[in-house]
Formats: structure tokens, C-alpha cells, sequence
């Protein structure tokens, strides 16, 4: 008698904790499901919010267009205005192309390699990139116009020294990369926490940033070897 | 064991009992709620990012309507000029400023995450923007002549910037997959494609890469207004540099 009680209670015992353990991880995963679901939320409403963003800029691009038509759709042969006003769309193109030389307001971005890490190509290329994420509006590297195609390419080893090629030009450090665009924009851009010329620096690498109230960027060598378009058949 | 001793251990069972389904009870009650409502947000969010997309999408063929409508007024306009000089002037122009669908040979990658799998580095299963970044360059060493992501013409002004779980084009935000096109020399871009050291590791992680080569790629020119990219620029004259 006495000894089946104690196996009852032992029986009780034992049950008990199996429960605990199994509770516990229940809730555990009740909570997990909670918070997985509560963060697929806010990423749905995150991408939702950056659609609709997006449809109102495309919104109000479609009603610039439909203005230009309108012009366009009056315009007559020999009319002086509208062959002004294609003129002047040539020269938009001709500066937005990078085919003249321009000047604004901007920075000078100078790096170099340290005493231990030489700059690299990924190092250029996160500089042109965020510099054009704030809206740099020209940028040029050592005097080479970074356009559309333009490529950065690491070439040698660490033995003999290495060189970086923009535009397919041969260049060394420091590397002077100048941009047109709000300064105080750029320079507050660059050095946040987190940013790039502070990755950089982690690196090992020295930058310096320094505004300008009037720097030239000079326009792409037009010499065949960087704007190239053989291939290209337009569409009409 | 004394009588007592047991009744109390009997008694503190209980009471632990007591708790675990009381506690048990508004663990499920409370996730059973919270799956109710997520399951509702959820639904809802996603029909109506579903319709903005939509939406999106109505408006970008509008907008590439009225691009080829305005472009063909202006030819028009020109070929009325009887200006041989006016016409290669535009269409040079035109064409260097990526303002031209263009087409030709070359080749189209296509990046997506990686299928769910547990692993220590979550992020490890996305594409990101440094990796388009990469891709892209590795594309112009390989002397790519015109380029896009997801139809958005690459200008010198195009950044690829990361924004959640979306890249930035152009002002505009893609997510996966990203399809960039090239025009080039195929053969070329295909290898420098298949030897690069970042499309190597992607396909470590599990990323899906797709390259293919094609004898038609269309282009389609850059969709934005180029004069609100070249508002903080002056043109030099004949000053020293």
C-alpha cells in the first residue's frame, strides 16, 4: 500500500515536469510566431509605403509628359520658339551626358592608401555610389568623368604595387574625386555613423572631404575610348 | 515518509498544476488572437500592395506611351527642319545620353535570394545592393555599352542603393529579381560574368543566378527628366581646369 502510493506520487512528479517542459516550450513557440508575424507585418507595410511612393512620383512624371505633348503637338515647322526650345533639349542632353565641362558647388573627396592597406576598387566604387545616392549631379575621379559606363578596375599584385584603371586610364593613389552637389549634403552623407568614409577609415585608408564653392569637372575624352556606342542600334 | 509530508507534496503538485493551465490557457488565447489579426494584416497588406503594384505598373506604360510620343513629335519636328546637321546632332546626343532605347547583342542576368534555409547569417540569403553594384562594374571592365536594371537605364547619375528589402534605381525601387541587361561583345560580358569572383560566391551562398546570352537586348532609354539632374551645374566655358 504504502509503496504504490509512493509510485503514485512519483508517477505525479514526473508528469508534472514533462508538462512544465513541454508548456515551456509551447509558449516559447507561441511568442515566436507572434513576433514573426508582427515583423512580416511591418515589412509588408514598409514595402506598401514605398509603392505608393513610387506611383506618386511616376504620377507626377506621366503629367510632365502629357504637358510636353501638348507643346509638342503645336509646334509647326519654322517656328522660331519651338526650334529654341530643341535646342535647348539638346543641351540638357549634352550636359546630362557628361559631354561639356561643368562647374558648381561640391566636394573634394581625397583618398589614399594607409600605411598598411592600399585603396582598392570596391573603395572607389562606394564613394561614386553613395555619392550619386545623395544626387551628385557630376563627379569625376583624377580628372576622368565617371559616366554611365564607366568602369573602376584593380590591376596588380601586392608585390609590385597596384594601379587602378578608370576609364581606361592608368592612375595611382591619391585618387581626387570631386563632386557637384549640395556640400553641406555630401559631407554630412559621408561621415554619418555607419558611412562610408568612417568604413573607410576603419580600413585603414585616409580620406579627406573638403567643400568647394566652384569646382570644374571636365567633361568625358571624347576620343572614342570611353563613349562607346558601336554596338548600340537605336530603336525607333 | 510521514502522512503529512505526502498530502503537502500532494498539495504543491496541485497548486503547480493549477498554474501551468491557467498560464498555459492565456498563452494560447493570446496567441490564437494574435494570429487572427496578423493573418488579417497580412491579407490585407498584401492585396493592397498588389494593387499599388498594379497601379504602378499602369503608370509606367503611360509613361513609356507618352516617352515615345514626345520623341516621335520631335523627329517629326526635325526631319520637317530638312537639317541633316540638327538630325545627327539629336540622334548622336540623344544616344550618348542614354535618351534612346537602343538594342543589340549581349547579355541578361537575372539575381534572387536564395531559397529559406536556417543558417547563422540570414542576410547571407539576399541579394544585395553591393552585389549589383559589383555585377555591374564587372560588366563595364567587360565594355558593356548600355545597361539596365529592371528596365531602369543606367546614366551617370544612376545610384543602386539599398532600401529594405528593395534596391533604389533611378529614384525608383525594384526588388527581386533584378534582371540587368548589357549590350556588348556576349561572348565577352558571358565570361566575365562566369570568372567573377562575386557571382562565384552567390552561388556558394545559394543566391539564384541565371546568365543567359541573346542576339536581341533592348535597352529602353532613361525615363526620368534630365533637367532636374543637371540643376546644380554651370557649364565651364574656356576656363583652366
Amino acid at each position: 500500500m504504502r509503496k504504490s502510493r509512493n509510485i503514485a506520487l512519483t508517477l505525479v512528479c514526473i508528469i508534472l515536469g514533462i508538462m512544465i517542459a513541454w508548456q515551456y516550450k509551447s509558449i516559447n513557440y507561441n511568442q515566436n510566431i507572434a513576433s514573426f508575424q508582427s515583423k512580416r507585418t511591418e515589412e509588408l507595410m514598409e514595402q506598401l509605403i514605398e509603392l505608393q511612393n513610387t506611383n506618386l512620383d511616376m504620377r507626377a512624371r506621366l503629367q510632365e509628359l502629357q504637358e510636353e505633348n501638348r507643346k509638342y503637338e503645336s509646334v509647326r515647322a519654322g517656328d522660331t520658339e519651338s526650334f529654341e526650345n530643341l535646342k535647348k533639349q539638346l543641351e540638357i542632353a549634352r550636359i546630362f551626358a557628361g559631354l561639356v565641362d561643368v562647374k558648381g558647388k561640391g566636394v573634394i573627396v581625397t583618398l589614399d592608401n594607409g600605411e598598411l592597406t592600399d585603396v582598392e576598387e570596391g573603395d572607389i566604387l562606394d564613394i561614386i555610389n553613395e555619392l550619386r545616392a545623395i544626387g551628385a549631379q557630376a563627379i569625376s575621379v583624377n580628372e576622368e568623368r565617371v559616366v554611365a559606363t564607366t568602369e573602376v578596375r584593380q590591376v596588380g599584385n601586392y608585390e609590385d604595387g597596384t594601379y587602378i584603371v578608370i576609364n581606361g586610364v592608368r592612375m595611382k593613389p591619391p585618387f581626387v574625386i570631386k563632386a557637384i552637389s549640395d556640400p553641406e549634403k555630401i559631407e554630412r552623407s559621408l561621415t554619418m555613423i555607419g558611412g562610408v568614409v568612417e568604413k573607410l577609415e576603419k580600413f585603414g585608408l585616409k580620406i579627406s572631404i573638403k567643400q568647394h564653392d566652384n569646382i570644374i569637372i571636365p567633361k568625358v575624352r571624347d576620343d572614342g575610348s570611353v563613349l562607346k556606342y558601336d554596338m548600340l542600334t537605336p530603336v525607333k | 515518509m510521514g502522512n503529512s509530508d505526502r498530502k503537502f507534496i500532494l498539495l504543491l503538485a496541485f497548486i503547480i498544476l493549477g498554474i501551468l493551465v491557467a498560464v498555459q490557457f492565456r498563452s494560447t488565447v493570446f496567441a490564437n488572437k494574435e494570429k487572427a489579426s496578423g493573418y488579417h494584416d497580412i491579407q490585407a497588406l498584401t492585396e493592397s500592395i498588389n494593387k499599388a503594384a498594379e497601379i504602378g505598373e499602369e503608370l509606367r506604360k503611360e509613361i513609356d506611351d507618352y516617352l515615345s510620343r514626345n520623341e516621335n513629335l520631335i523627329r517629326d519636328y526635325i526631319k520637317d527642319q530638312n537639317d541633316n546637321e540638327l538630325q545627327r546632332e539629336w540622334d548622336e546626343v540623344m544616344l550618348k545620353a542614354g535618351l534612346t532605347d537602343v538594342k543589340g547583342k549581349g547579355v541578361i542576368i537575372q539575381l534572387d535570394d536564395a531559397k529559406y534555409r536556417e543558417i547563422e547569417e540570414k542576410s547571407w540569403l539576399l541579394v544585395h545592393d553591393q552585389d549589383v553594384k559589383i555585377i555591374l562594374n564587372d560588366l563595364k571592365k567587360a565594355g558593356a555599352q548600355a545597361l539596365s536594371i529592371n528596365g531602369e537605364r543606367l546614366t551617370p547619375v544612376s545610384e543602386q542603393v539599398c532600401a529594405g528589402p528593395t534596391i533604389l534605381v533611378n529614384q525608383n525601387r525594384y526588388s527581386v529579381p533584378y534582371i540587368i541587361s548589357a549590350i556588348g561583345d556576349p561572348d565577352v560580358l558571358y565570361d566575365s560574368l562566369i570568372n567573377s569572383e562575386r557571382i562565384i560566391l552567390l552561388k556558394e551562398y545559394g543566391i539564384k543566378v541565371e546568365i543567359k546570352k541573346s542576339d536581341e537586348i533592348v535597352v529602353p532609354k532613361f525615363k526620368g527628366k534630365p533637367e532636374n539632374y543637371i540643376t546644380g551645374l554651370e557649364v565651364a566655358g574656356n576656363e583652366k581646369k
